[in-house]
């Protein structure tokens, strides 16, 4: 029999059995558990989106400060009593305003700028080559990165009013 | 002798060529063609000229041909050898100290392989090569390159391309029968309207010579015909509008089933059939030239079909009521057609120019924007840019040429069609004026006569834009006809790979000249490692080439679990197969497509453990998309090592039988490098795996290392074995370490 890739590679998962996270200041904090019981706090951890743009609540990668994958949490409902916790947490690391109606979209010179509602509010950004930085997924959802590196989105391009979808129906 | 040159000896022997010979032994027949400098001039001490001719090789003599009266025999000594050589400019092959004959620099390969048939048979072996490599096309005598038939694309009769055409045409068949069906109602319907004139013309506008009753009397007929010619009008322009959207849909039918065939046999193709063109000249036969098609049958064939009903239509309309008439209209079409044929060849030869130029500078553009960075690496954009330059100007002259030859034809031809307008209006006046034909004839005489010159103008310019559509449907159908170098069996077999490889006695070569791997027998086990090693160029990437069967060897055979690599099928055969290759290549797409890519039914868990067990994950998770991140064309660009880490990850992801690393792990630090191995230990644990590497100790957990040295294996054995035998192994692995000292002695502070 070969050598398949579960026998060589042990990825660590994690479920309420052997994890627990809890809120530590401004972060979130990771307690661990060994087959024996044993637990140990292992401190402030970051959690990292394997999929961003395919999956919001699975596969999260947990991670030390610096940066060495602890283990990966499947999905965020293994974890009921803590799922808000961890949406929370993710929310605020994968900060993207949604975008509900564009006010205007001008392109110039390479750059385009925008004005747009967004469940934050109303705010303005400008985009650099905007073919690029505007990445089409399926259903209709579209993001968008600013020159800053700033997240956007928009759920369904299809569901925009029509005087929204008009400005940016050259891009999608 | 092959099939071909049996034929082409044959031809010449039916057009006597050989009165008066003896059966001959014949060796090889090849056509000379002239070297690129004047027409007759002499070439060196030879004393033979440059011409198109023939030349015959026996085994005991030469017969060179210049045409069918000049002929020179040549008895070729026993010893004398037979080489080929490349001097002045073209290819030679010398009998002795005496030059035979010349040919193009194209046609080397050619001569090597005559040089080397006629060394085998004078050693009495059998002269079994497969001679396919070296055909050429029995017309011209260019090379056939892999095309199935005789006759090469530029020679290939256009009626076989218009058939060809046709047959892919039928798929969209009731679309092409009710286009076609609306074409004869339309023609009919427009060669109603001068009829209708003509009723106009003698009833309401000549002076009068029904008398009317009143004004309805008159007035409810004439608006009746008046009714009825605008209704024939819009009904005519209706179905002109339904019938072209039905042939825009045909057409589009055809050519996306033309362009996936083409795409599907680009796919069947091997890698030395496609690697005989370009990557641009493949792209510009799928798209461009598909394109040309369907232009042509959107807005020609539409157009062909019309103005051949309504020639037919108006020619008998017109004849029946007057064959004087009708033969001073058509009198020029005799000469526009002679013309026409006359010229033909020219066109195709222009357009087949203009299709050569623009292809070339596709070709040049793709490869500069793929190899951007060398180019800008050696700062060559200037002469890049001059280059280009000139490329473009070579199609701009071509184009230029060929467009001022038809701004000359295509009046001129157009004059000579009108002529008969002239004729018409003396023969016209005269009937009307000696009372035998009313102004309501005329009238309908010049509006048919206007209608016939339509078609006749238009089978004018036909003539270019179907000589650029056959030009580009020969190319397309050119692949289309190529054959297949390594093609499945008749009943290839698909069963599961148990892993032995067995190599008896193959040999191989890429261009019949230089052997590169020679009478190599070697086998493997399940579960074994086997390293190769040796100098760069010596063959080890062609050795696992041939076991992926990316080629097919020359001589010998290769077995797996017993069975000919041949009689497998070929996605049987490759999808057990696992490699990571030297050149490492990414999709556009992200990274977990590129990854899943070897199994798309992979889930999320297997990818993301493939990618840590090849070492990719760690630097996946840091991108900010992570697996999400695109990568290729127009995404991030990953360094050496990190594409590397992704293709093995894909590699590993596939779950192979048969595992193929081609300095798989030659972008990596050592450090990971010695991780990734460690890893792999494990993996290939009663899977066979090939290895090739230039960091020798990469292959330190093979279980038998051969070292490949001209073309041959050298030595076999394991690490120690190889090591206490002090041979060439042993000179390899000492060199590195040499080197990896003097590196490392010159790290360390002196003293």
């Amino acid at each position: 029999m070969a050598g398949s890739l579960d026998q060589v590679v042990t990825v660590v998962y994690f479920d309420k059995t052997n994890a627990d996270f809890y809120k530590k200041g401004d972060f979130i904090a990771l307690v661990t558990r060994d087959a024996a019981g044993q637990t140990t706090d292992r401190g402030i951890v970051r959690l990292r989106r394997m999929f961003p743009f395919e999956e919001l609540w699975e596969n999260i990668s947990v991670l030390t400060k610096d940066n060495e994958e602890l283990g990966v949490i499947r999905r965020v409902s293994d974890f009921p009593e803590r799922e808000d916790l961890l949406r929370e947490e993710l929310i605020r690391v994968y900060f993207t305003p949604k975008i509900s109606k564009i006010y205007s979209m001008k392109e110039k010179y390479g750059f385009s700028h925008w004005e747009v509602e967004t469940d934050v509010g109303r705010i303005g950004f400008s985009v650099k080559d905007t073919f690029r930085s505007m990445l089409n997924l399926p259903e209709g959802r579209v993001i968008i990165t600013d020159v800053d590196g700033g997240r956007y989105e928009i759920p369904d391009a299809a569901r925009l009013d029509k005087a929204s979808r008009k400005k940016i129906e050259l891009y999608l | 002798m092959t099939e071909r040159e049996q034929k082409q000896f044959d031809t010449l022997r039916k057009q006597g060529w050989f009165d008066g010979e003896p059966e001959p032994r014949l060796l090889a027949f090849y056509d000379l063609a002239p070297v690129d400098s004047e027409e007759g001039q002499t070439v060196s001490e030879s004393g033979l000229r440059l011409c198109r001719g023939a030349a015959l090789i026996y085994a005991d003599k030469a017969v060179l041909w210049q045409d069918k009266a000049r002929k020179e025999e040549i008895p070729l000594p026993p010893d004398a050898s037979l080489t080929a050589e490349i001097t002045e400019g073209s290819v030679a092959m010398i009998l002795g100290d005496r030059i035979l004959f010349r040919g193009r620099m194209k046609q080397k390969t050619k001569y090597y392989l005559l040089a080397k048939r006629y060394a085998d048979i004078k050693a009495g072996k059998a002269d079994s090569r497969d001679d396919e490599k070296a055909a050429v096309c029995i017309k011209c005598g260019r090379p056939l390159n892999g095309a199935e038939g005789e006759i090469c694309g530029y020679c290939k009769s256009k009626k076989r391309v218009v058939r060809q055409l046709w047959e892919i045409m039928t798929g969209s068949k009731r679309y092409l029968f009710t286009a076609i069906v609306l074409f004869f109602v339309v023609t009919g319907i427009n060669l109603l309207s001068p009829r209708l004139n003509k009723l106009m013309v003698d009833e309401y506008i000549s002076p009068r010579v029904t008398v009317y009753e009143g004004f309805a009397g008159w007035a409810i007929p004439f608006f009746v015909v008046i009714l009825t010619i605008l209704a024939v009008n819009l009904l005519s322009r209706a179905l002109s509008i339904l019938r072209s959207r039905i042939l825009i849909n045909a057409s589009n039918g055809v050519i996306i089933r033309l362009r996936e065939t083409v795409f599907e046999k680009i796919e069947k193709l091997s890698v030395a059939n496609v690697a005989r063109r370009t990557a641009g000249n493949l792209m510009h036969r799928v798209t461009n030239d598909t394109t040309v098609i369907q232009n042509f049958l959107t807005n020609n064939f539409a157009n062909l079909v019309e103005q051949i009903l309504m020639f037919a239509g108006i020619g008998t309309v017109l004849f029946v009521y007057s064959w004087q008439l009708a033969l001073i209209i058509l009198a020029p079409v005799p000469l526009a057609i002679w013309l026409n044929l006359k010229f033909r060849r020219r066109t195709q030869a222009m357009y087949h120019t203009q299709w050569e130029k623009s292809s070339r500078v596709e070709t040049f553009l793709h490869d500069i924007f793929s190899g951007i960075r060398v180019v800008k690496a050696f700062g060559t954009e200037e002469r890049e840019r001059t280059r280009f330059e000139k490329f473009t100007a070579a199609e701009r002259d071509i184009q230029v040429r060929n467009e001022r030859f038809y701004a000359i034809f295509s009046p001129i031809l157009t004059f000579l069609l009108g002529i008969g307008e002239i004729f018409l209006v003396y023969y016209t006046g005269v009937q009307n004026l000696g009372g035998s034909m009313t102004l309501g004839d005329i009238s309908m005489f010049t509006a048919y006569v206007s209608l016939i010159y339509g078609p006749l103008q238009f089978f004018a310019n036909l003539l270019r834009q179907f000589a650029n559509m056959v030009n580009s449907a020969s190319k397309v159908f050119e692949i289309l006809d190529e054959k297949v170098d390594v093609a499945d069996s008749e009943a290839p077999v698909e069963r599961a790979i148990e892993g032995t490889i067995e190599l008896k006695d193959v040999s191989f070569d890429y261009d019949e000249r230089n052997e590169v791997l020679k009478h190599i027998s070697l086998t493997v086990h399940p579960g074994e490692m086997i390293g190769i090693v040796g100098k760069s160029g010596v063959g080890k990437s062609t050795l696992i080439n041939l076991v992926m069967r990316m080629y097919d060897v020359d001589e010998g055979e290769i077995l797996i679990d017993g069975i000919n690599i041949k009689d497998y099928s070929q996605e049987c055969l490759r999808s057990q197969i696992g490699a990571v290759l030297q050149e490492t290549f990414l999709f556009s797409g992200t990274i977990y497509d590129n990854i899943a890519y070897a199994k798309p039914t992979a889930g999320r868990e297997e990818v993301i453990a493939a990618a840590k067990l090849a070492g990719a994950h760690t630097f996946i998770m840091k991108l900010p998309d992570a697996y999400d991140t695109k990568v290729g064309e127009r995404g991030y660009t990953l360094s050496g090592g990190e594409r590397q880490r992704v293709t093995i990850a894909r590699a590993l992801l596939h779950d192979p039988r048969i595992l193929i690393l081609d300095e798989a792990t030659s972008a990596l630090d050592t450090e990971t490098e010695k991780q990734i191995q460690d890893a792999l230990q494990v993996l290939i644990q009663n899977r066979t795996t090939l290895a090739i590497a230039h960091r020798l100790s990469t292959l330190r957990n093979a279980t038998r290392l051969i070292v490949l040295s001209e073309g041959g294996i050298a030595e076999e054995g394991t690490h120690e074995e190889l090591m206490a035998k002090k041979g060439m192994y042993y000179d390899l692995v000492m060199a590195q370490r040499q080197m990896f000292s003097n590196k490392f002695a010159k790290e360390l502070p002196a003293g």
